[in-house]
């Protein structure tokens, strides 16, 4: 008896699975869906051309790579450290991943705050001949903030998870602790790097309220695709939703291409 | 107990209000006094810029009274079906503000290159405003052929309602702004006001009206009467309006 009842409980949680997950799936799918179905081609290939878009899609390209890469660089070493144990980690961790919490405008204020001309570093800042609000270098400020915790927790989980004998085995032959770090830590964390890398530059792309807070809105400077959306729908309803599938069919591509390549990173 | 149960069942009127940024401190000070002489109705505002208001209205918002700070916006609110009709309830005027540690004195000023300065999207009623006084006053030989193109190279962000553009020059991370002379009726801090030439300067009309699908039209009515009677006018005046024509 206790065996039927048990894969009947089984049959039972499974489908309850399947059904929560394809109610998640058809919510996100429908959303999306709605979007590309009120795009009309001749809109979508109009959004294309028009230099408003082209322009707001470079500078988006340009920033969230860049930001990307400053993630990357600061972040890889950051995550390392959190990946050990020591006194007040948990206190820096929590720290690094409010700007997660924080709404984005509120972030972008704090930011306007800190590094405004203005702010608590303002006159410093000038004083090096150093501006940043409204500037292509306050957008990518404003989306490594909010889009840093996210590859510095992955990452984190990453290099915690490597095999701690293969550290050891590395100690044991002597080697420093560069070819360590470079040889015996990253490699098998890479295809979770490189995920967490595009989860953070997918944030940073689509970042919108602490970009317009502390680096404005203005055409070619700091419009990027997101700022362009809003503004444009505004006015202008359809070419809106024309600029957004473009951004959405940009993402999902780069997301692929993203994952493609983290997975051929696995050494078999 | 029973006394407030029946208090607590008492029909309470919720009258939302969308309305054009400008209005953030003209229109609680209309709602207070309108609470007061009508028991039994709350006021809620939605304030951002009326290119905001009027797509949000088009998708399907829920108000009962919008108030543009352009007759462009409530015409294209007409003509979307979303309100009925209008009538003008106050005038504005712009001027600049510039921060205090900013060189801007004189509009004059504004041309100077290495400013930083702020004007609302051209979409906003006060960005439109804005372009159309640059526009004129370079065709005015007080200022000369050039000045709108030197002061619209100044020009470092372009917000989406002109509210923002007085937070950011009170914070002093921008020169100077152009904004409604009803934002310094009370002067924000630490900016210095300086005025524009009116001969430049375009009617600004504010129009008012009753959306339609509203679930109290008649005291929506009565707000949009009460905002025109001389008490409302009242005022308007006192945070900064000018009378409506």
């Amino acid at each position: 008896m206790r065996r039927i009842s048990a894969a009947a409980r089984d049959t039972t949680l499974g489908v309850a699975a399947i059904v929560l997950a394809a109610t998640f799936v058809a919510f996100t799918i429908i959303a999306l869906l709605a979007l590309i179905l009120r795009v009309t081609p001749t809109a979508f290939v109009a959004a294309l051309h028009s230099p408003v878009v082209s322009e707001a899609l470079w500078l988006s390209v340009r920033t969230s790579i860049l930001a990307a890469f400053i993630i990357a660089l600061c972040g890889t070493p950051l995550a390392a450290l959190l990946s050990q144990p020591f006194r007040g980690r948990a206190a820096l961790e929590t720290l690094i991943t409010l700007p997660v919490v924080l709404p984005p405008v509120v972030g972008g204020l704090a930011l306007l705050l800190a590094f405004g001309r203005a702010g608590l570093l303002g006159h410093a800042l000038h004083f090096l001949g150093v501006e940043l609000p409204f500037t292509t270098a306050a957008v990518v400020l404003a989306q490594t903030f909010v889009a840093a915790p996210l590859y510095i927790a992955v990452a984190k989980s990453a290099f915690a998870r490597v095999n701690p004998q293969l550290i050891d085995a590395a100690a044991t032959l002597r080697a420093s602790r560069t070819y360590t770090f470079a040889r015996v830590i990253i490699p098998p964390a890479i295809p979770a790097l490189a995920g967490g890398l595009a989860l953070a530059w997918a944030r940073a792309l689509g970042e919108f309220g602490a970009t317009i807070m502390f680096a404005g809105n203005l055409p070619g400077v700091t419009q990027t695709m997101p700022v362009a959306v809003y503004i444009t729908e505004q006015t202008d309803l359809q070419a809106a939703i024309a600029v957004a599938v473009v951004l959405m069919v940009l993402s999902y591509g780069a997301l692929l291409i993203v994952r493609h390549v983290g997975s051929a990173g696995v050494s078999p | 107990m029973f006394l407030i149960a029946a208090l607590a069942a008492a029909p309470q009127t919720v009258l939302t209000l969308f309305a054009a940024a400008s209005l953030h401190a003209a229109f609680p000070d209309l709602g207070k006094n309108f609470e007061a002489t009508h028991p039994g109705v709350t006021l809620r505002f939605v304030f951002n810029g009326s290119q905001a208001l009027e797509a949000q209205l088009a998708q399907g918002a829920h108000a009962d009274v919008f108030a543009s700070a352009d007759q462009a916006w409530m015409d294209r609110a007409t003509s979307d079906g979303l309100v009925g009709p209008s009538a003008p309830f106050a005038t504005n005027s712009l001027v600049v503000i510039a921060s205090m540690n900013s060189p801007v004195q004189t509009a004059h000023d504004l041309s100077n290159p290495g400013l930083r300065l702020l004007l609302c999207a051209d979409a906003v009623p006060c960005g439109r405003y804005a372009r159309a006084t640059l526009q004129k006053m370079n065709a005015d030989r007080a200022f000369g052929m050039g000045f709108e193109s030197s002061v619209m190279h100044n020009v470092v962000s372009e917000e989406e309602n002109v509210e923002a553009v007085v937070t950011k020059i009170s914070l002093g991370e921008a020169d100077a702004g152009i904004v409604y002379r009803s934002d310094v009726a009370k002067i924000p801090e630490h900016v210095r006001v300086v005025m524009l030439p009116a001969v430049d300067q375009p009617s600004i009309v504010y129009p008012i009206a009753a959306v339609k699908g509203s679930t109290s039209p008649d005291v929506a009515a009565d707000f949009i009467a009460f905002v025109r009677s001389p008490a409302g006018q009242d005022i308007l005046r006192r945070d900064g309006f000018a009378l409506a024509p």
